[in-house]
């Protein structure tokens, strides 16, 4: 692909596809009752969408379009695991036609205020062990380079490094929500069949 | 258990990024980056995931405000930060509406007013892609906010600006990444895009001042109703009312051209420090002296307003701006009085005291608004 084309995908990826990873999330959620092998299923799915959508780069799905191919892909790849793991019940075929229903009517994605959204990344620091914390501040919010942050810690590149890959990680929960149990950004929307993780 | 393989990618993916942004990195690194990029699409998505979400939290640099450098708060503290101890009314966002509705409308309540307005997101940046390599420019996206009432408003497309806001009543700073400052005034919303060509900001609606950093490459240029406002590196204001832009210059130069590019072309006008102009669909007055008039035009900034005699319907339309309880002159005789004076700008009742012992006004407070008759 040519680097223009390239770039343009990347672009098309993270404003008409990544938006939509909470709602995705949560839907992997209630439909795949291994809750640990919901990342690599998005994974997949996130290959295989940026794969069939850059077949033609100069023809990239619209924002619509997007969403909905990803849902596709993911009732494709489900069913695709589900055959292979010889999974034989009825209600799991019947949970995948209901929840074509709940995908297709699109849920509002409520937008936190900010004073909300700084309280979930305030919160996540929080939780970090002291070190991540303090790396993950020094880097956020005082924009220091690693050199200067090795520094002021004391610590080894590689340490930091450790630090600051925690941190990173718990920020990327914090943007891209997605559904934890109990998460109050949940969307508590039909039903679950009382399968919970 | 062991990490899942998409696990592990992420965890991959994360490490290139905090090494290719931490400071120092050579060619030979971004070949061996470029490697792993390439080796699978499974990696792609997952470093345009760990961007993404860099760029989602530069908000949380608003957890420093008033802390100073070096001193890290202990855990639970962030109720201590100046951003929550600003009282303004907060902008209560709203749902989204989904992707289907093509002109992707955000709508923003005004808890206090009740007042409802959409506004409908523009077409997203394109021209800055997504260059992997975080540059000084690239990151123009990721808007420092400062400390206090602006907030920061998080629309649907990631890429599609940033939007700063103040409700009625709202004064504030803002820092853009390129080290301009932005102050805000009341009821006010802008829009940044830093794109490869130049420093995009859109007034919405409302009155900034910019103080603009220097950046010959990428002029900062200022979109409010049909003008564009052309500055290097200057300190000037601009205050749309719907289609009237008033734009007061008080160091440097900017350049005023139109935005419609279907027009002719015409001839730009330069403001130099001292100037007032004012635009009405594309008439033109400049005062080139107003030195005078720039002080009391800005004396927003420090929480005023200035008169100077000016008709008292005038006088209330401006306060009106900066206060939901509307004031309401139900004598037209009333109108054309003349008043002079400085108040602060949210601080209507020795407006209204002034008014009832110097002038024949009776002063009507309500819960709603307050009326003006005469005596």
């Amino acid at each position: 692909m040519a680097p223009a084309d390239r770039h343009s995908a990347d672009q098309w990826f993270v404003s008409e596809v990544l938006p939509h990873e909470a709602s995705l999330t949560r839907y992997l959620h209630r439909v795949w009752p291994d809750h640990s092998e919901v990342s690599d299923l998005r994974q997949e799915i996130y290959v295989r969408l940026y794969e069939h959508a850059t077949r033609s780069p100069r023809d990239l799905p619209t924002s619509v379009q997007a969403k909905s191919l990803m849902f596709v892909i993911a009732r494709h790849l489900m069913t695709d695991r589900r055959r292979r793991e010889r999974i034989v019940s009825i209600d799991y075929t019947q949970d995948l036609e209901d929840s074509n229903v709940l995908v297709d009517e699109i849920s509002p994605e409520h937008r936190l205020s900010a004073r909300q959204d700084l309280r979930r990344f305030s919160d996540a620091l929080d939780q970090l062990p002291a070190h991540c914390r303090t790396a993950i501040w020094l880097r956020r919010v005082e924009g220091l380079t690693t050199r200067e942050i090795t520094e002021r810690m004391q610590v080894s590149e590689g340490a930091l490094e450790g630090y600051l890959t925690r941190g990173i990680r718990a920020l990327m929960k914090v943007v891209f929500g997605g559904t934890i149990e109990g998460d109050p950004r949940e969307d508590v929307r039909g039903s679950d069949h009382g399968r919970h993780g | 258990m062991g990490a899942t393989d998409s696990e592990a990618v992420e965890e991959a993916a994360v490490r290139w990024f905090i090494r290719r942004e931490g400071g120092a990195w050579t060619d030979a690194q971004e070949a061996e980056f470029n490697v792993w990029l390439d080796g699978a699409t499974a990696h792609r998505v997952a470093y345009l995931r760990v961007e993404t979400a860099w760029q989602q939290s530069a908000r949380m640099k608003a957890l420093g405000a008033g802390v100073p450098s070096g001193v890290i708060p202990p855990p639970g503290e962030w109720g201590n930060t100046r951003f929550l101890k600003k009282t303004t009314a907060e902008l209560q966002p709203a749902p989204v509406t989904s992707p289907e509705d093509s002109t992707q409308q955000v709508k923003f309540a005004d808890v206090v007013t009740g007042h409802e307005s959409a506004r409908p997101a523009t077409s997203r940046v394109s021209s800055r892609g997504l260059g992997l390599r975080f540059n000084a420019v690239a990151a123009g996206l990721l808007v420092a906010l400062a400390a206090g009432a602006a907030l920061y408003i998080y629309t649907s497309g990631y890429f599609a600006g940033d939007r700063y806001a103040t409700a009625v009543g709202g004064l504030d700073n803002v820092r853009l990444a390129d080290g301009s400052h932005v102050t805000l005034n009341t009821d006010t919303s802008i829009r940044v895009r830093m794109t490869a060509k130049e420093r995009h900001i859109d007034l919405v609606r409302g009155e900034a001042f910019f103080e603009v950093a220097k950046d010959p490459a990428h002029p900062f240029v200022v979109y409010a109703a049909d003008q564009r406002i052309v500055a290097v590196g200057t300190k000037f204001a601009v205050r749309r009312d719907s289609e009237d832009v008033q734009i007061v210059v008080t160091e440097g130069e900017v350049r005023l051209a139109g935005a419609d590019a279907s027009e002719p072309i015409p001839v730009p006008t330069m403001l130099h420090a001292g100037a007032v102009a004012k635009t009405s669909r594309k008439e033109v007055i400049v005062n080139q002296d107003a030195a005078p008039d720039t002080q009391r035009l800005l004396s927003w900034r420090v929480g005023y307003v200035n008169f100077q005699d000016t008709t008292l319907s005038d006088a209330v339309a401006e306060f009106n701006r900066y206060n939901t309880r509307k004031i309401v002159i139900a004598d037209p005789a009333l109108a054309e009085l003349r008043i002079g004076g400085n108040f602060r700008s949210n601080n209507t009742h020795a407006f209204l005291s002034l008014l009832q012992d110097r002038f024949p006004v009776t002063v009507e407070e309500g819960e709603d608004q307050v009326v003006l008759r005469g005596r």
